[in-house]
């Protein structure tokens, strides 16, 4: 199935412009993020079904709270919606992608409901799966990865 | 003229919000909000919304068991699937439960407006 679709274009091409769509921001493509700033918030989103995956978004703190104002007209949201709005967001990035890989492989694999990590939380890690694509951004209002890691039964 | 009445079911405040400012700025009335589908099923029966627009990823269960438990008690409900998974596989289920349309998420506002328009009409032709 991976020759039929390049799971790091199809990833990369949603990121972008989801983000875009949603923030006005545009991300560009790095080949990696100073280990220094991935003291970052992480969300975190499970499939399953036959793309059977893990997803974490870890971004700078600043740059999802530019993402979530701009979701939220230009101001930032109340302080208990604002991991709802950061959830929101991952939620609409991985569900395309999501979709982009069910329509190509023919099935229909389902996401779980994201989960928020702020920086000082502890994060438990993901499981260990078949292939792992890593993609990192930067832009103007911070950096962040996208880690995606699948077995496709 | 009245306005037709929606009942939002989405655990994101962001979706919530949209669609709210979106619809009543369109002769539409958002009379309730529900976060997962629990809440929506026991609003359902408190308001009788005349449309529902649905999430389908939630937590507890999800937006195609919670449509499917409405439309149980209420074979007639009309019910709008919203979601960032939307391909044809999640379609297919959506068309399984007796429900025509799946919004993707983000969504254009002309495409959710005119899908409003559709099932407005044809809950008027039902009904009638």
């Amino acid at each position: 199935m991976t020759e039929i679709l390049n799971m790091e274009e199809t990833f990369d091409k949603i990121v972008v412009s989801i983000t875009e769509s949603l923030s006005g921001l545009t991300l560009s493509r790095v080949e990696s993020v100073s280990a220094s700033l991935l003291r970052m918030c992480r969300i975190i989103i499970h499939t399953r079904g036959q793309f059977e995956a893990c997803m974490v978004c870890e971004a700078e703190p600043s740059l999802l709270q530019y993402i979530i104002t701009q979701m939220h007209g230009g101001s930032p949201p109340d302080p208990e919606e604002a991991v709802l709005y950061m959830n929101e967001y991952m939620n609409i990035v991985c569900g395309r992608a999501v979709s982009a890989v069910n329509n190509a492989t023919g099935n229909s694999s389902r996401l779980s409901v994201p989960v928020f990590y702020a920086q000082e939380e502890e994060f438990p890690g993901t499981d260990k799966k078949e292939q792992e694509e890593e993609l990192c951004y930067q832009s103007a209002k911070g950096s962040m990865r996208f880690k995606v890691s699948y077995t496709l039964h | 003229m009245e306005k037709t009445t929606i009942m939002v079911v989405d655990d994101s405040p962001f979706a919530s919000k949209q669609i709210k400012d979106l619809v009543e700025e369109n002769g539409y009335e958002v009379i309730g909000y529900a976060k997962n589908g629990e809440e929506g099923i026991q609003l359902y029966k408190e308001l009788s919304p005349e449309i529902v627009i649905m999430d389908i990823i939630m937590p507890g269960i999800d937006g195609l068991e919670t449509a499917e438990r409405i439309l149980k008690n209420d074979p007639k409900a009309t019910i709008m699937m919203l979601s960032s998974l939307c391909d044809a596989g999640t379609l297919e289920e959506v068309h399984s439960i007796g429900l025509k349309y799946l919004i993707p998420k983000p969504w254009e506002d002309d495409v959710l407006l005119a899908t409003l328009e559709i099932l407005k009409k044809q809950r008027k032709a039902n009904r009638e």
